[in-house]
Parts: structure tokens; sequence; C-alpha cells
């Protein structure tokens, strides 16, 4: 099972990406759950987004302790959140920032495992037009967790573009865009 | 052909509602029940069912509503939470002792105060003596099913008694989780129509309903709905070995999980029931006997399964998502240890209250209540009731 | 109006399974089979003399036992009425006015429907246990007030 954790601002999207996400893994025959941090909607409050993928049917119904991966959507909440709360040894981290790599493992000060560093923001502007950090997040956090190639990963977010943005089929091709963009864009540091 | 999905409770719920198609839905939005009739209020707008929806001003309508449809003769249908529910309270017994068979999706949250909008069962709870049927699920599936059994239930002419659908709010109503959906037409097969002996707007023969009732009467009244209810586990049996028949998911009136052989027990109801699954398989690795017993049919109670089913336990710990607050635990532990009453009387009992307002369930918490569990076993002396996940 | 009593057989002494269930009443306007006139202590009397036909009465009848037709009342039905005298306070021209006892004034036994005959004889006995003043039978032919 990989358990993932993000980590995000009331209104940053990362309840969106995790159900996205789990949306992926389904269509390649995963097992999945994608839930929020259950509670009242509060704009950029500090908030927390799940993932379970499993090859088995899943049962566990907590908050998740121990992730595989932690994905931080908001720079500002490293320090005032404990982000890497129970992360394994062996988990993973990526992070929204625009630190040059040589500065962003200081940032996770005792956590062996590897860190992916993308800019989500300045894709996410240049690409939409506007800070929506999720979907080139998204695209990292798909490509880090191997759940599917990059085209079908590709062909798969289009589809649910198609149905999520059913009513405004404009921003479709810019979420595209973020996605093709940051699939290359994550840094291993 | 049933197919794979994903769905939240809430869509599973509300999924389960557009396939039987019911004549009328009453419903007023609560946290975390809210998305149900926003489904349905869709549905209805893109012409998927033929269902009326009334968009009543309060729960207490919402329900009176649908009173005078099942009265009249209708399917009728409504969704809730919490304070929703309590403001339903007058109306869910007068729906019992009227014999009107509505369906209710129920999503479990926390009653104020303080205020919360997090799961536990504090609501359902307050309406277990209400004469309602009551099936609590432990995820996505398990609502979508129980939904689709609940019509052949409440409304089978030795039942005729309202039924609530529970799953736990945000846990299961906002997880997303794999699922197996069946054909609308199976659905259409498997519910059938619904054709009340007697219903008001019926040209060929009069009906009165909700009569006042005096004393040389009511008592009768009370016995037939005691009758009702107990007829209800025939109903439930019978309806869950034809589903399972059809769809291969298991229903009984409780489940059993690794309790052979099983020295140490914890009986849940809901969403916890599968953290404690993880919890007893990894317990077993480590040569611990422990099992689980996952209460499905809460109203009618199991009292005789329970007992059998704890047959052969030493400790058992009584999870209760709510504190009735008779000063000694919660109402599923008294209702169990009255179960086991002069029948398991050797079983060393706990009763915890745990995941009050959303606090969060852990495989770990398991842990916890099964090595307690294990020191009662041995003679250490544990108080008869106890919160567990509370800070001291 | 319905023909028969489909609640007949609901009785104060039939057990759960007879009863209806959850009480449900079959039949539309069964209270006519609920004879009410019996648990009269006094009775109206109607002037045909002093009655303007103003039609007051018939509406405050708490047990619809003052029959209109034609645009005109008629006697009472004494099978249903209770003798509470709302009729008798709301009549402006004093056509109507209340006597003690149960059975209508002049009228002969044989007059009486036997239903109201049967439950005028039981209520004489009532209306003795319930007081130590004159005998009810002669209540009963007290006349109006």
């Amino acid at each position: 099972m990989i358990e993932i954790r993000w980590h995000g601002r009331g209104g940053q999207g990362a309840k969106t990406a995790a159900l996205l996400l789990a949306d992926a893994a389904f269509a390649t025959g995963l097992h999945v759950q994608g839930f929020p941090e259950y509670g009242p909607e509060r704009m950029g409050a500090p908030i927390t987004a799940y993932n379970r993928l499993d090859s088995k049917p899943i049962r566990v119904h907590s908050n998740i302790y121990a992730p595989d991966i932690v994905v931080i959507v908001d720079e500002s909440l490293i320090g005032a959140v404990d982000v890497t709360a129970g992360l394994k040894n062996t988990g993973s981290i990526v992070v929204n920032t625009d630190r040059p790599p040589s500065s962003v493992r200081e940032l996770f000060a005792g956590c062996p495992g590897a860190i992916y560093a993308i800019d989500a923001n300045e894709i996410s502007m240049r690409t939409l037009g506007k800070n929506l950090p999720n979907t080139p997040l998204l695209a990292a956090v798909a490509r880090l967790t191997g759940i599917m190639p990059e085209d079908e990963f590709i062909e798969n977010m289009e589809h649910s573009f198609m149905h999520k943005f059913s009513t405004k089929p404009e921003v479709i091709a810019g979420n595209m865009n973020a996605i093709k963009e940051a699939w290359k864009g994550a840094v291993l540091i | 052909m049933s197919r794979r999905d994903r769905l939240s409770g809430n869509e599973a719920a509300a999924t389960a509602i557009r396939q039987i198609d019911p004549d009328v839905i009453a419903a007023f939005p609560i946290t975390p029940s809210t998305e149900i009739p926003q489904y349905i209020s869709s549905f209805k707008a893109e012409g998927l069912i033929g269902t009326e929806f009334v968009t009543v001003e309060s729960e207490h309508s919402a329900m009176s509503a649908c009173i005078g449809a099942s009265a009249a003769g209708a399917r009728a249908m409504t969704a809730t939470s919490s304070a929703g529910m309590a403001l339903m309270y007058e109306l869910l017994y007068v729906a019992a002792s009227d014999r009107l068979p509505i369906v209710m999706a129920a999503v479990n949250r926390a009653l104020s105060g303080p205020i919360n909008i997090n799961a536990d069962h504090s609501d359902s709870m307050g309406a277990r003596d209400s004469g309602w049927i009551q099936i609590y699920s432990e995820n996505a599936q398990e609502a979508y099913d129980n939904m689709l059994m609940a019509n052949r239930i409440a409304e089978h002419p030795d039942v005729m008694l309202p039924i609530m659908i529970c799953q736990d709010g945000f846990i299961t109503s906002h997880a997303v989780e794999n699922i197996t959906i069946e054909d609308d037409s199976f659905v259409k097969d498997f519910v059938g129509e619904y054709n009340p002996e007697k219903y008001l707007l019926n040209p060929d023969e009069s009906l009165g309903v909700g009569p006042y009732s005096i004393s040389i009467f009511y008592m009768e009244i009370k016995r037939q709905q005691f009758e009702a209810m107990n007829n209800a586990r025939a109903v439930i049996a019978k309806v869950s070995a034809d589903f399972t028949a059809r769809t291969g998911r298991e229903y009984g009136m409780l489940e059993q999980y690794r309790m052979d052989g099983a020295e140490l027990g914890v009986l849940l109801m809901s969403s916890s029931a599968g953290t404690g699954k993880e919890a007893v398989d990894m317990l077993r690795e480590k040569g611990v006997k422990a099992g689980l017993v996952k209460i499905r049919v809460f109203r009618p109670f199991p009292a005789g399964e329970i007992a059998e089913a704890l047959r052969g336990l030493k400790a058992l710990g009584i999870m209760d998502k709510s504190d009735g607050f008779s000063g000694c635990g919660g109402p599923l532990g008294a209702e169990v240890r009255a179960a086991l009453y002069g029948k398991s009387d050797n079983i060393k009992t706990i009763n915890y209250v745990y995941g009050l307002g959303g606090r969060d369930v852990k495989v770990a918490d398991f842990e916890e209540i099964f090595a307690e569990l294990a020191a009662m076993r041995d003679g250490a002396e544990l108080p008869d009731c106890r919160y567990h996940g509370v800070r001291e | 109006m319905i023909e028969r009593n489909l609640m007949e057989h609901m009785t104060e002494t039939s057990g759960w399974r007879d009863l209806s269930p959850a009480a449900q009443v079959f039949g539309e306007g069964n209270s006519i089979f609920f004879n009410t006139g019996d648990w009269r202590s006094e009775t109206p009397s109607w002037n045909r003399e002093r009655c303007k036909q103003c039609l007051l009465c018939f509406p405050v009848c708490p047990d619809s036992s003052i029959p209109v037709s034609g645009g005109k009342r008629h006697d009472f039905d004494f099978e249903h009425c209770k003798g509470c005298g709302v009729c008798a306070k709301t009549c402006p021209f004093g056509a109507i006015s209340m006597f003690l006892g149960t059975a209508p004034a002049g009228a002969s036994d044989a007059a009486i429907a036997g239903g109201a005959r049967a439950a005028a004889a039981a209520n004489t006995n009532h209306a003795a246990d319930k007081t130590s003043a004159a005998p009810a039978a002669a209540r009963a032919k007290g006349g109006a007030k």
C-alpha cells in the first residue's frame, strides 16, 4: 500500500488533487481511497488530504500517520505544520518551491528519503494564468508513484478534466499544459 | 452486469436512490449528508429520476412530508444527519407507529455541543427507541448495498416499518473508495414495485391514518409494532440472502471477523470496523487470539446472534461511538451486556466510548485496546466503562 | 356515507392481532356508527315557531347533529347529539332551549329512535348515580327551562 498525505491550505485544491490522483490510480485497476481532512472548509487554514493506493481492498478508515509520500502544496506550511510527521524512512517528499535545488534539503532536516522539488506556482501561473499549484503537483506525484506511464496519465487526466470542468471547458487546455510540464518538471534533490 | 467504480459514501447512497427512483424525496441539507439531496436535485434536473423532490424548510417538515407521502401510498425517502435528525425525532416516532416504510440515508454526525460536524453515532443512537429499523454500514459499498436492501425490508407486509441506513459522516460519506455498482435494471428488479395494501390515495377504499388512540387501544398498537420489529429479523435475513445470492456480497445481522478461537474481541459498528480488522490481522500474526464482531443491524437488536458470536471469548471490548450519559457507558455497552447476561457471564467486558466528534480511530487504538483486553483476561482490574482516545 | 361499519369487529376487547395496523381507520364517515347520544345529560329542544331558519346553529354543532337539507334545518339527530348546548347559546331567537334529562322534549318513546332510547335509558341510570337531586325520571320530564 502507498499512503500519501497532502498538506495545503484551504482553497489550494489539495483535496481535489487527492481525488484526481485516486481517479487515475483507480483507472489502472488499483484499490484507492481519496479523502480530505474532515472538517469545515476555511480558506487559507492548513488542511490535509489523503490517498491510499493498494492492489488489495483497503479497509483502514483513519487518517495517515506514517505516509510513504508527503506532498507540500504550500511551502509556507513548513515549520507551521509538522509536514513530515511520521514520514517513513524510505518515504519521499514532493514540495512546491521556487528555491534553488541546493537549498531545498535543508528545509527537511532529518528526512533521509528522496525529495522532489517543483515550482508548481510558476507552472500554474504560466499555463493557467493563476496560482493553482495542485494540478502540477498532481502530475509530479503521479510520476513518483509510478501508477501509470506518462501518456496514459495525460489521457486519463484529460478525461477527468473534461468531466470536472464540463461547465468551463476553457480551463481544460491550461490544466493539460500544466500536467504535461509538471510531469517533467520535478527535480530530484 | 455490475461495474467497478470509485465513489464517496454520499455518492454511493445517492446512486442507490437514483436507481430506486422513489416517488417522493423530501430533504433539507445538513452536513455531512447535504450532498445526497444535492445529487438528487441534479438527477431530477437531468431527468434521470421521476421523483417528486420536495425542498422543505426544515427536517421536521422533511419527515412530515415523507409521512404524508408514504401514507398516501408513495415510496418516500429522505437523508439527514445530526441536528437534522434530532429535529425529526417527534416525526420519527410518528413514521414508525403509523407503520410507514420510509427509507432514510442517515449520515452519522455528532450532536452539539460543542458544535461539531464530524462523525459519531449520537444522532441515530438518540433515535434508537423510535421504532425505526437501523442498519449501519462500514464503507461506501455497504452504504450502497444496504440502501438497495432497505425498501424490501421496510415495505415487507410483515414489517411495514421505516428504516435508516447509517454511514459515518466524512469518514465514509466524503471518502472516495472502490465500489461495485449494480446495473439500473438489476436494482429495479431487486427492489421491485411498492404496492401497499392500504393507502390514502386509493379511490376505491377510504382510509384514516394516524388517529388518536385512547388507553384502551394504545398498548395493543405498540404490541403490533413490537411484532413488526421482531418480524424484521426474518425479513432482513431473507432479503440479505437474496442479495448475497445475486451479488456475492454477504450480509447478516452481524459480521464475525476471525472469531474462530478468539479469546479477545472487540464489538463495534460502522467505519472503524475496517480499521479494527486490520489491527486483528496484525495481532493474529503476532499470535494474539484477537477477533472482531461488527453489528450491522442494530434495530432489531440481534441479541441472540451476539451472544452466540461472542461465546468463547475471555475478554470483550464493546465500543460505543456515542456516550449515552447513563454514567455507566454507551448504548451498545448496555445492550450487548444485556444480551450476554445469563448466556456468557464468564466473558469479562469493558465498554469503550471512542471516536466522538470525529476523533480519529487508528489501527494503533485497537492495538492499545487489545492490550488492555489481554490484561483484563489475565486478571487486571479495569473499570466497566472508559473513554478511549481522550487526553487525560 | 358508508353503509357498513368496517371497524365493527374492532372493539375494546379485541386483541392486538384483531385491531387494524397502526390503528388505521377503514371507511369514511364511520363516526355515524358511534352513537354519542348516550353521553347526553341535557337535551336541546327546537321550537319550530320561533326558528327563522337563519342556520347559525348547525355549523357550531361539534357533532353534526343538526341535519340540514333543502336549505332548512330539521330536528336534532338525538343519536349523536351530546347535549353540549352550543346551539342554544348561538341561536339569536331563543328557538333552542336546553332541559335537564336525556329524552327529547315531547317525544313519545315510539318517536325516539331505537338506539337513542336505549341510550336514554342507560343515561338515566348514570345521571341517577351522579346526583342525589330529584329522581332522574322526573328531571327528564322537567320540560324546557
